[in-house]
């Protein structure tokens, strides 16, 4: 251990980093006093909210298709169709609103294998049950009832784009 | 950097002691395995999410850029070979790392900030941690034979203090059921996105231990940005830590929170700590290879 190469900061870098680290600690502080508010930028950014709160509820999604006007709605597979899961849940899994919902039934017809009249989104909530994977007492409602022609404005003003099969005709 | 001979006060100096540095070289190794399981399988989402030509979800209060512009699926797998570029870059080292982990910070944070729909803390905690990886010794080799400025470990110490302590003094002000029927714990262990693992359904049966990890997880949380800064408590701590860290990714669905905190621990361990941990294990390495 003769040949020890022993560096530190210089002294003029010293004020700057202790500085920084002071900032730090303050927007860590004032993240964190908010962290279980409703997510401002800080909050987001910097807001550490882990398992904070107890949880009695659990959300899921379902969907059905109506290949035909006047036809039966039957169920299928929505987290086949948007596959890709967060450490928690599906990508969708994080919205409550009608109007995300719009848009993924949206896009729900555009990604099916064959054109389809309708589709509907199901919102179903549960009580979660220690000891269990069973959900209680669950409720649903539809999220979502979108007519696969109607045309839906996403993200940034753009329009989601109709089945393949559907736009093929305007062309 | 360089020692300075100039008056200054005394104190600032022994702050400013120099610190063994080689538990940075562990950190950068475990880095590379945490951001890549972070991102490697991203690549198998892009037609669903950064390619998708349909669906965009965007979230969070700040600019997601999927409301100005729509990534190609090219385009966007050009972008993750980046991101995977940047960390083989880190995992080659020397002269070029601060520069690949800068790079790695804009990318991934614009990989996420894409549509922003859900950022999680692990996301977000190896944000932080690269940050503080990037103000380190970390372009530099040979680090065994190297002390360095503690200044870096600050900021990570700083960095895990806010989030352990945040989110445990938080169950302690919040959630009365953290310090008595462990109930919560018990829900969290079967909700239906992040439960639902078996040991985690087991585990949730066991109510008389469940108030046990309860009330260990709030005062470790709680206890942590106060005892990590002196040397003798460090060591403990980090042993609860990954203990703490390796049951949750035994029972829940966190995504890949335990290895990128896990990347932090050499850091955090105290550098004199570091070093014994580092010149025991070159030992038994050589008696291992001596013997085969």
């Amino acid at each position: 251990m003769d040949d020890i190469d022993s560096r530190t900061t210089p002294r003029w870098l010293r004020p700057i980093q202790l500085a920084f680290i002071l900032a730090l600690c303050v927007a860590w502080i004032d993240a964190s006093s908010h962290a279980l508010s409703k997510p401002t930028f800080r909050q987001y950014l910097m807001g550490w909210k882990m398992f904070t709160e107890k949880s009695t509820r659990g959300t899921d999604h379902r969907a059905e298709v109506q290949l035909e006007r006047g036809g039966p709605f039957q169920p299928i597979e929505l987290s086949a169709y948007f596959p890709s899961r967060w450490g928690s849940g599906y990508r969708y899994s994080r919205f409550r609103d009608k109007k995300r919902f719009g848009r993924v039934a949206a896009a729900l017809c555009y990604r099916l294998e064959s054109p389809a009249y309708a589709v509907k989104i199901y919102q179903v909530r549960c009580h979660v049950k220690q000891g269990s994977t069973e959900r209680v007492k669950p409720s649903e409602e539809v999220i979502a009832h979108h007519r696969c022609a109607r045309r839906v404005r996403g993200v940034g003003g753009r329009t989601i784009p109709l089945h393949p099969k559907l736009e093929a005709p305007e062309r | 950097m360089s020692s300075d001979d100039a008056k200054e006060p005394d104190w600032l100096d022994r702050l400013y002691e120099p610190q063994w540095a080689i538990g940075w070289t562990y950190a950068r190794a475990l880095w590379v395995v945490a951001a890549t399981i972070q991102y490697g399988s991203d690549v198998f989402s892009i037609p669903d999410v950064w390619g998708a030509p349909d669906l965009q979800m965007v979230s969070g209060p700040y600019y997601r850029l999927a409301e100005y512009f729509v990534l190609t699926p090219t385009a966007a797998t050009l972008w993750w070979s980046c991101i995977m570029l940047a960390i083989v870059a880190v995992a080659i080292g020397g002269r070029f790392t601060k520069a690949a982990w800068a790079t790695f910070l804009v990318l991934a944070w614009g990989w996420l900030a894409y549509e922003g729909a859900n950022v999680k803390a692990h996301d977000r905690l190896l944000l932080f941690v690269t940050l503080g990886l990037m103000l380190g010794p970390t372009n530099e080799r040979q680090l065994s034979r190297k002390r360095r400025s503690p200044f870096g470990r600050w900021v990570m110490m700083t960095v895990f203090c806010a989030a352990y302590g945040a989110t445990g003094w938080w169950k302690l002000y919040k959630e009365p059921t953290w310090l008595t029927d462990g109930s919560v714990l018990g829900n969290h262990l079967v909700h239906a996105f992040h439960g639902g693992l078996p040991l985690g359904v087991w585990l949730s049966r066991q109510t008389w231990l469940l108030p046990v990890l309860t009330i260990a997880t709030v005062v470790w949380e709680c206890s942590f940005p106060l005892l990590v800064w002196f040397k003798r408590a460090t060591a403990p701590l980090l042993v609860i830590g990954v203990i703490f860290h390796a049951s949750l990714l035994l029972t829940m669905n966190v995504g890949p929170f335990a290895p990128i905190a896990f990347a932090a621990y050499p850091i955090l361990l105290h550098p004199d700590d570091m070093m014994r941990l580092h010149t025991g294990l070159v030992g038994l390495w050589e008696r291992v290879r001596g013997t085969s």
